[in-house]
Order: structure tokens, then C-alpha cells, then sequence
């Protein structure tokens, strides 16, 4: 497939940038001395990165299919995704070694990357091109 | 008796899990299968774009996901949290939660499709403004997400707070219009601003000079269609915060339920109205950037005449609480 590469890409540059953002925020709250919010940031943006991969990695196993297959194939995906999702919730409100509020936000740390990576292109580093 | 109320609470927890994130999936997977049979149409137009478009399509998924994931957590939340059970007003406030979780992720994961569709449209008719669409899409989908953040902190204040001190009589009307005020009323702007955002993408797309313009209406349009969700809003804190006396008949308790009901429904079409008459204005801003101080005079004042009807709802709401 044609898209593999690029998609590739795009997954490899906002993991990476999602986790590097979280373990940046959380080393900042391990030295004021909260490990529950380090904890819970890092595991939200980790779940919400391998959520991000998942997302595309699968794609192609519903295109593939015909379109009965397909549907149940993209059913069975996002009930898995979502199942998934809720592990690191249930995991902060069951362990108060996690925060659970720094979980939940950890949970967006890929679509605020996206975010603020193209804002950031468009407004801040306009004046470079 | 102490036990009874902590078996109805965890009753009231998991039917309001189950509608939390039931309602809550609903729009985001409309979203996402709108922007992917969109993403279909412009490959078939340039495959060339086809890792692009693709590109594109995934990054708009994962923000008009962003709903349903805050519908997952009050799910979570309520299915393995440890809610205090004080009185019997929180099993209305539990089931609340959910209610306004529900129907408030549903406008804005529906809504966040359409600027992801349109995006990916666009891309293939102007492969030089992907950046620009892309941003303008984010920025669109982002802003469509804002009623769905009102009902998600409604249903953390009623999940959290203590209403103990409360009267059971007329207080638990009061819970469940908060949560059916904040939820339903969201169902309209998170489309309504989905909507615009839309038409924006499209409109740079069609005239790629007009991109500051069309991203500036877009956002003074998006901002005007969220006030039917930010009525919704206050008529859900006024229900919440609101302390109403102690009563031995079932009126007053139906009335606040009421009042609730009538701003969340009330709100779901003037949010929608508002977002096509936005759209329109944005719209033909793009074609014609020079008669843009019109057509945003046309486009406010459609945009005030559609908002009248929430108007309308929120003052029978108010009657409904102060009066009746």
C-alpha cells in the first residue's frame, strides 16, 4: 500500500513527540515531588500513543475484507480500542499510585500534540518560510 | 437504609456508565465514518494524494474521537469509583452524570467529521494548502469539542459533590434536568460548529487567498453557535447550585425536571440552525473575500434571529425554576 510509509511517519513523529511531552511534564512533577501524577501522565500518554498506532495499524485489515467483514472488523476494532482505552482509567482509580486526573490527561496527549504541532507551524514558524 | 441507598447509587452508577459511553460512541462514530468515506471520495479523485489524504483522515479521527473518550471516563469513573451514598439525591446526580455525558458527546464527535471530511476533499483540489487545511481542520475540530467539555464537567460536579444537605423533594428533578440541560443542549452546538468548520475547510480549499478571512468567520461562527450549549450550561448550574426548599408534593420536583428537558431540547436546533446559517456566511466569504463586511453582517444577523428560539426555551426554563 501506497500509505503505509507516510502513515508510518506521521504515527512515529506524534508518538514520539507525545511521549517525550509527557515524560518532560511528568520529570517537572517527580521533582515537586508528586510520583502519582508522573505515574498517571506517563501511562495516559503511553496508552494514548500505542491507541493512536492501533488506529491506523488496523486499517487496512477492514479494507481488505468484503464489506460485511469490514463493518465487523471496524466494530470488533473499535470496541477493542475503547476496552483498551479504559485500562489506565480503571488501573488510576483502583491504584491511587496513579493520579487520575494526570491519567485522563495523559489519555489526550497525542490529539494535544496534533494540535498544537500544526498551530505551532502555522502561527509561531510562519515567518521562517 | 444505609445499605439500600448504596445499592440504588451503584443502580443509578452503571445505568448511567452504560449511557455514558452507549450515547456517547454514537457521535463519534458518525464522525469518523463521515471522514472516512469522504477521505474515499478524494482518493478516488487523486490516488496520487492517497498517503496524504490518509494522513489526514487519521489525525482528523483521533480529535473527533476526543468525545467519546470523555464519555469513557465518566464510564469508568462511575462503574469502579467509590461514590459516597449520603442521600438518595445522588442516585439522581449519578445518573445524571451519564445522561449529560451521553448526549453531550454526541453533537460534537458528529461535528468534528465534517471539517475532517471536507479537509481531505479539499486536499486533493489544492495539494499546496494541505498544511494550511490541516491547521484550519484541527483548529475546527478542537473548538467543535467545546460543548462536549461543558458536559463533561457537569458530570464530574455531579458525580463529586456532596448534596447531602440537600431535600430529597424537589432536589433529585433538579440533578437529572441539570444533566439532560448540559447534555442535550450540546447535541446542537457540536454540530452546528462542526458544520461551519466544514464549510471552512472547503472554502479555503476553493480559494486558498481567503484562508485568514474564512479561519477568522469560522471561529467568530463556531463562537456564536456554542451559545445555545453555554445556556445549557447555565441553566445546569443553576439547577445544581440553586438550594430549593424541602416539599411534600411531586409538582416542584417535575418542574425543575422540566426546565432541564426544556433548555436541552430547546438548544438542539437553534445550535444547528446557527451553524448552517455560519456556514453559509463562510461559505461565500471564501468566493467573495471583497463583500465580506455583508455577508458577515447578514451571516450575525440570521445567526441572532436562528438563536432566538434557545432564547425562548431558556426563559420558560428560568420561569420553570424561579416561579413555577
Amino acid at each position: 500500500m501506497t500509505t503505509t510509509a507516510p502513515v508510518r511517519e506521521l504515527q512515529k513523529n506524534y508518538g514520539t513527540k507525545a511521549m517525550a511531552l509527557a515524560i518532560g511534564i511528568s520529570l517537572v512533577f517527580l521533582i515537586l515531588g508528586h510520583k502519582a501524577v508522573c505515574r498517571g501522565l506517563v501511562m495516559g500518554a503511553l496508552f494514548s500513543t500505542i491507541n493512536f498506532v492501533l488506529m491506523a495499524q488496523t486499517l487496512h485489515l477492514k479494507i481488505k475484507h468484503e464489506r460485511s467483514r469490514a463493518s465487523l472488523s471496524a466494530l470488533g476494532n473499535i470496541l477493542f480500542r475503547y476496552t483498551f482505552m479504559a485500562i489506565p482509567i480503571f488501573l488510576a482509580i483502583k491504584f491511587p499510585r496513579f493520579d487520575l486526573v494526570a491519567t485522563i490527561a495523559g489519555l489526550f496527549m497525542v490529539p494535544s500534540v496534533i494540535l498544537a504541532d500544526h498551530i505551532s507551524r502555522t502561527f509561531l514558524f510562519s515567518w521562517r518560510k | 437504609m444505609e445499605q439500600d441507598i448504596q445499592t440504588w447509587v451503584k443502580l443509578a452508577a452503571y445505568s448511567g456508565a452504560g449511557l455514558s459511553i452507549g450515547l456517547g460512541a454514537i457521535g463519534a462514530a458518525i464522525g469518523e465514518g463521515y471522514t472516512a468515506a469522504q477521505a474515499n471520495s478524494a482518493v478516488s479523485r487523486n490516488p496520487a494524494l492517497a498517503g496524504d489524504v490518509f494522513k489526514s483522515m487519521l489525525v482528523g479521527q483521533a480529535i473527533a474521537e476526543s468525545a467519546s473518550i470523555f464519555s469513557l471516563v465518566v464510564a469508568m469513573i462511575l462503574l469502579f469509583s467509590n461514590i459516597p451514598a449520603t442521600s438518595f439525591i445522588t442516585v439522581a446526580a449519578v445518573f445524571a452524570a451519564g445522561l449529560s455525558m451521553g448526549f453531550g458527546a454526541i453533537g460534537s464527535g458528529v461535528g468534528a467529521g465534517f471539517p475532517a471530511g471536507a479537509a481531505c476533499i479539499g486536499m486533493v483540489r489544492q495539494p499546496a494548502m494541505s498544511a494550511k487545511l490541516t491547521t484550519n481542520m484541527l483548529i475546527g475540530s478542537a473548538v467543535c469539542q467545546t460543548p462536549s467539555i461543558f458536559a463533561l464537567v457537569i458530570s464530574f460536579i455531579l458525580i463529586f459533590s456532596d448534596f447531602g444537605s440537600h431535600p430529597l423533594w424537589p432536589t433529585w428533578g433538579a440533578m437529572l434536568g441539570a444533566g439532560l440541560a448540559a447534555g442535550l443542549s450540546a447535541i446542537g452546538s457540536g454540530i452546528g460548529g462542526g458544520v461551519v468548520a466544514g464549510a471552512s475547510s472547503e472554502g479555503i480549499a476553493r480559494q486558498p487567498t481567503s484562508v485568514s478571512s474564512v479561519t477568522n468567520i469560522m471561529l467568530l461562527g463556531q463562537a456564536i453557535a456554542q451559545t445555545p450549549a453555554i445556556l445549557g450550561l447555565l441553566v445546569a448550574f443553576i439547577l445544581i447550585f440553586k438550594e430549593f426548599g424541602a416539599t411534600d408534593t411531586i409538582a416542584p420536583a417535575i418542574a425543575l425536571l422540566s426546565s432541564g428537558l426544556c433548555m436541552g431540547i430547546g438548544g438542539i436546533g437553534p445550535g444547528i440552525g446557527e451553524g448552517i446559517a455560519s456556514s453559509g456566511g463562510v461559505k461565500w466569504i471564501a468566493r467573495n473575500e471583497k463583500e465580506i463586511g455583508t455577508l458577515t453582517r447578514t451571516m450575525l444577523v440570521g445567526m441572532a434571529v436562528a438563536e432566538s428560539t434557545a432564547i425562548y426555551s431558556m426563559v420558560i426554563s428560568l420561569v420553570l425554576i424561579f416561579v413555577v
